[in-house]
């Protein structure tokens, strides 16, 4: 009822001019692995640039023995080859793999573990933003919840900007049910220096950048 | 205390003596300044930015013109991804519907991103009051402003006026928070706080940057995380949204974004952007099953179909207008009395509460066009002002104006007698003789009625013995008449 009241209204007028310029954005370009970088350190991330999944899984192991707490993370392709539970050596801590849990198993282990650890659809050099794109693969709140994010990426993952992941997601016929676009961690916005920061994502954000020669 | 754009000269006085005593006005100032540079600092120089605000304004201008089919488009796209889309004409039944939403999924708890519709309409207070609903506000600033029984002061940084101690004080007596001078204990606490409640949530509230009619997706920006945590954990998640926040597609949703971000927060980009898409696909471990939009009018559709005020909908809520209002710098959000403190707020309330009820809001402006100048989609605030007093004046009907008596009288004699010499040259030795009265220390502080209110906040340099023809006679100068007889 409304809904056609409303429609009817707005349809009552009709345009006298035609509508002005369509901007066009442009098409697809790789983005600079230093310039992302540059960001998303400036956004509050910290970043590893490493040459292959040997160094990346070295890094990993670095930043999980430097904090303690469970590991939850994504079961896309690039997260699994890295054989998480192989990185961590105290028998206490545990590894989990979100996908395998059951739903009440992933809703008490997600606000339960310290680090998260997931890849990205595509990186934005401009911006220093991680593109995920969510489904059973990569849930949401795994680089939401913990307090530690880790993201590996390739190097081949990173654009220009932020209107080419526009170009990509457009022309998709099915979408997921979400994508998050993240860049750093939450900056402090207040009166003082330091409320706001990181207050309900990640407190810490590393990215790990395969540059492949 | 509910806070209308009729209490705005008392507020607006309380204010001023408030901010006399501390350092809020200062601190305004610097952040609003501070913010403007950053923004500028993504543009190169002033070109650029014109460059930006034109195409902006150019999609802005596109999505109104096409309204009506934007939105079907939306809907259809939105339906087609699993979504539930609600229209309401106004505040009441779209608070109706959260509250069927709310008994049909047998809600809880809810936790809501933060909204100037939802302000607009109401909704929290309406869930308090008719449901057994326990609503938490998510947003910190928006949390630590609830906690004051406040209205948001800024739309970046809603307690831009509070400073580190205060928060700790209101924390403490309504949260039993303990004392602490450390910044990092306060984000600590509000955190567990905030995080026990995204747990339990049901259902999560937010409202919408942008809906994106090609792709029947919402897209939602913030800094705080707490918009993807409340459409992440809860399994029922409701968008509202008016209906002028309809975008053709990605390209344009993407533009406009990053046109919010640099005027409202002066970042590239917000640190988190969600574009949803629908509800979580069955396989999926998080995610809302159930994703409502409710498309909501509340007098925007009246406002669309008059030519002159069309454009009013133009607006981003970026907030960049207000930062760089010097009526608003001095005063602060809260004498507006309503969710859109500032020019913006200033354009649209007047459309949809009436000219009467929001008199004051189009009055205090200077016209000095700085919100023009930068608004980032261009609207022409100083047309909107000037004409809602014109309207005002003549006591419009559709826009709820009557017009006061005295102030047409006065007018009309001041325009009588500015328009014949003579007349001018007497009533202005007439008030000469009549304000000396009330020199002191060549300045007049203080006038009975009818001028005594424009006194208030001013003081007049004493008006001089002799007008500026009459020294110019009296010095034997030559008039521009007698110099072009001459030539």
């Amino acid at each position: 009822m409304s809904r056609q009241k409303i429609l009817d209204r707005l349809k009552s007028y009709s345009p006298s001019t035609p509508s002005k310029m369509k901007v066009k954005m442009p098409g697809i370009n790789k983005g600079s692995v230093e310039v992302f970088a540059q960001k998303a350190t400036a956004a509050g991330a910290k970043i590893f640039i490493v040459k292959d999944m040997e160094e990346v899984k070295a890094r990993i192991k670095e930043i999980i023995t430097d904090h303690p707490g469970n590991i939850i993370y994504s079961s896309e392709d690039l997260i699994k080859s890295l054989q998480i539970p192989n990185l961590v050596s105290e028998e206490q801590r545990e590894s989990i793999e979100a996908r395998v849990d059951s739903v009440i198993t992933y809703e008490k282990n997600i606000f339960e573990s310290n680090i998260g650890i997931t890849s990205c659809l595509y990186a934005i050099a401009e911006t220093g933003s991680l593109v995920l794109d969510h489904s059973d693969y990569n849930e949401r709140l795994i680089s939401l919840a913990p307090p530690i994010y880790i993201c590996i990426i390739k190097s081949e993952q990173i654009l220009e900007n932020i209107n080419m992941i526009a170009n990509i997601i457009e022309p998709e016929i099915k979408l997921p049910s979400a994508y998050s676009i993240i860049t750093g961690i939450t900056p402090a916005a207040d009166t003082d220096a330091q409320i706001g920061l990181g207050i309900n994502g990640p407190k810490q954000m590393f990215i790990i950048v395969v540059k492949q020669i | 205390m509910k806070l209308s754009p009729r209490m705005f000269r008392k507020v607006a006085r309380e204010e001023v003596a408030e901010q006399e005593q501390s350092n809020n006005r200062v601190m305004l100032a610097s952040v609003a300044n501070d913010l403007c540079d950053t923004a500028m600092s993504y543009y190169g120089d002033y070109s650029e930015q014109d460059k930006a605000r034109e195409i902006a304004g150019n999609i802005r201008h596109n999505n109104l013109q096409n309204l009506a089919e934007l939105l079907e488009w939306f809907e259809l796209n939105a339906t087609l991804n699993g979504m539930n889309v609600l229209w309401a004409e106004n505040g009441e039944e779209a608070c109706q519907m959260v509250e069927e939403i709310i008994e049909e999924h047998e809600v809880k708890t809810i936790t809501k991103g933060k909204s100037m519709l939802m302000e607009e309409i109401d909704l929290a207070n309406y869930i308090k009051s008719r449901t057994k609903t326990t609503l938490h506000e998510g947003d910190l600033e928006g949390f630590i402003a609830l906690q004051n029984d406040t209205i948001r002061f800024n739309t970046a940084i809603p307690t831009l006026n509070l400073d580190l101690s205060e928060i700790v004080e209101i924390l403490n007596h309504r949260q039993n928070m303990p004392h602490t001078n450390e910044a990092s204990e306060v984000v600590d606490y509000i955190r567990e706080f905030l995080r026990t409640k995204f747990k339990q949530a049901d259902m999560g509230i937010t409202g919408v940057n942008f809906a994106v009619a090609s792709t029947g997706s919402l897209l939602l920006l913030e800094n705080e995380g707490n918009i993807r945590w409340s459409t992440s954990a809860p399994k029922v998640h409701v968008a509202i949204m008016s209906i002028e926040k309809v975008c053709a597609n990605l390209d344009d949703a993407f533009y406009l974004s990053s046109l919010i971000s640099r005027n409202c927060t002066g970042q590239s980009i917000t640190t988190y952007v969600s574009l949803l898409n629908g509800p979580a696909k069955k396989e999926e471990k998080d995610g809302p099953r159930e994703v409502y939009v409710i498309i909501v009018d509340n007098g925007r559709s009246e406002v669309y179909l008059d030519d002159e005020f069309r454009e009013a909908l133009r607006c981003i809520r970026c907030g960049r207008c207000a930062v760089k209002c010097p009526v608003y710098l001095r005063i602060g959000a809260y004498p507006y009395g309503n969710p859109y403190p500032g020019p913006s707020g200033t354009v649209l309330m007047p459309l949809l509460l009436g000219l009467d009820e929001t008199k004051h809001l189009y009055q205090a402006c200077t016209l000095c066009g700085a919100c023009m100048e930068t608004c980032p989609v261009e609207i022409p605030h100083l047309d909107f002002f000037q004409r809602y007093r014109q309207l005002k004046a003549s006591g419009d009907k559709e826009y709820e104006a009557t017009s006061n008596i005295w102030n047409k009288m006065m007018f009309e004699s001041i325009a009588k007698g500015m328009d014949n010499n003579k007349r001018y040259e007497r009533a202005l030795a007439g008030l000469r003789a009549y304000t000396k009265n009330f020199v002191t220390d060549n300045y007049i502080e203080k006038m009975p009625m009818p001028l005594a209110s424009w006194f208030i906040a001013r003081d007049l340099p004493e008006i001089p013995s002799q007008s500026f023809r009459a020294y110019w006679q009296e010095e034997g100068f030559r008039t521009a008449k007698e110099v072009k007889e001459d030539e």
